[in-house]
């Protein structure tokens, strides 16, 4: 899985994500969103819309960010999960966790 | 030895921290010996958010004394750990949430070990393909999932995606929650009416001396065995003893189902 870090406005960093957020690229994954909260970035769009499959592996180093982000004061939403991450999330009722909008733009509007 | 514990790649999985050194540790001991390499997985081992405490979990923590979520899964895990290390193999942690904290689906102990819900069937599909796709697997693997006796609907869960896994072609065996069949024998059978024929006849293992490499393990989850084993004062006596009747004239042993596949209707 590849991972790029891009500035939008207001202080908020896209994050886009390309591949599968699985159990494999999980660690690493989180291990960066970590380290970029650690550097300040503390308000994240998690971009999902390349991301072929996600497992609760992925879902969980997702709630780990989340819960770094938040304890920084920050947060951190979705974007554009496909259909299988939307149902994964529903069925682990995680949907009631993250806040989720179609593009980066609506992610902190 | 069965054909249950011949050489090969192997998953246990287990629905919460501890259930496989609980229920068959013995076995997960013997084939780590063997040099098989199994993989203990815990599947609802998710990280725990406020929104995820609604009032019947809330409820849970109060009863058993959590004020802090964050050192209970830190302590857990670290418990999990360390008795994967004693039975000679590693663990993974799944992100799934434990049924108490997925939304409004079970609100009482009684539905906790209740019916699965409908929708939960989806859950189970979808663990049994996370299963299949996990680093580990491989093409000749064998699947371990509880029985679910007691009913914890969390363990039906794991059985239910054991149920799909076995229609995939994958060898899929039952483990024999322990402790729920050491204090509720009268659970086994009732289990047993339930599944009908979705499981075989059982298989008894020989697990040796790998008994007491299976009551180290348990004894390293030290938060949750004076729980657990609130039946009993002595619970290596207790598992014993449960063992050796299992075995008789072979020793101690642990009991496996063959899963069979889901009917496939035309």
């Amino acid at each position: 899985m590849s991972i790029a870090f891009e500035t939008l406005g207001e202080n908020v960093t896209l994050v886009r994500l390309q591949g599968r957020l699985d159990a494999t690229a999980a660690p690493d994954f989180q291990n960066q969103l970590i380290a970029a909260i650690a550097e300040g970035r503390t308000r994240l769009a998690v971009d999902l819309s390349n991301v072929s499959f996600v497992d609760s592996t992925g879902l969980g180093a997702l709630v780990f960010s989340l819960k770094a982000a938040r304890r920084a004061e920050g947060d951190l939403r979705l974007v554009a999960p496909s259909a299988q991450a939307t149902k994964l999330l529903q069925l682990t009722t995680l949907d009631r966790v993250f806040r989720t909008s179609e593009t980066p733009d609506q992610a902190w509007a | 030895m069965t054909n249950v514990l011949t050489p090969g790649p192997a998953l246990f999985i287990q629905p919460h921290y501890d259930d496989v050194p609980l229920s068959c540790g013995g076995a997960v001991a013997l084939m780590a010996d063997w040099g098989c390499k199994p993989v203990i997985i815990t599947a609802f081992a998710s990280e725990l958010v406020d929104e995820m405490v609604g009032e019947f979990a809330a409820c849970k923590h109060s009863r058993w004394k959590v004020s802090d979520a964050e050192q209970v899964l830190a302590t857990r895990r670290a418990e999990d750990a360390e008795a994967a290390k004693a039975l000679g193999c590693s663990v993974r942690w799944l992100g799934l949430p434990d049924a108490i904290y997925r939304g409004e689906r079970y609100n009482s102990d009684s539905e906790l070990f209740g019916a699965l819900q409908n929708e939960e069937m989806e859950l189970a599909s979808h663990l049994a393909e996370e299963i299949r796709q996990l680093p580990e697997w491989d093409e000749d693997t064998r699947v371990f999932v509880p029985l679910g006796i007691g009913n914890h609907v969390d363990h039906q869960l794991v059985f239910e995606a054991g149920r799909r896994l076995a229609s995939g072609r994958v060898k899929v065996y039952a483990y024999e929650d322990c402790p729920y069949a050491i204090h509720t024998p009268e659970g086994v059978s009732a289990r047993l009416a339930i599944l009908g024929d979705a499981v075989g006849e059982p298989i008894a293992v020989p697990i040796g001396a790998t008994l007491e490499r299976r009551l180290d393990a348990i004894a390293c989850y030290r938060t949750q065995v004076p729980v657990i084993f609130r039946f009993t004062s002595d619970f290596r006596q207790a598992i014993g003893e449960f063992a050796r009747a299992i075995g008789g004239a072979e020793g101690p042993a642990e009991r496996f189902w063959p899963v069979r596949p889901r009917e496939i209707r035309a």
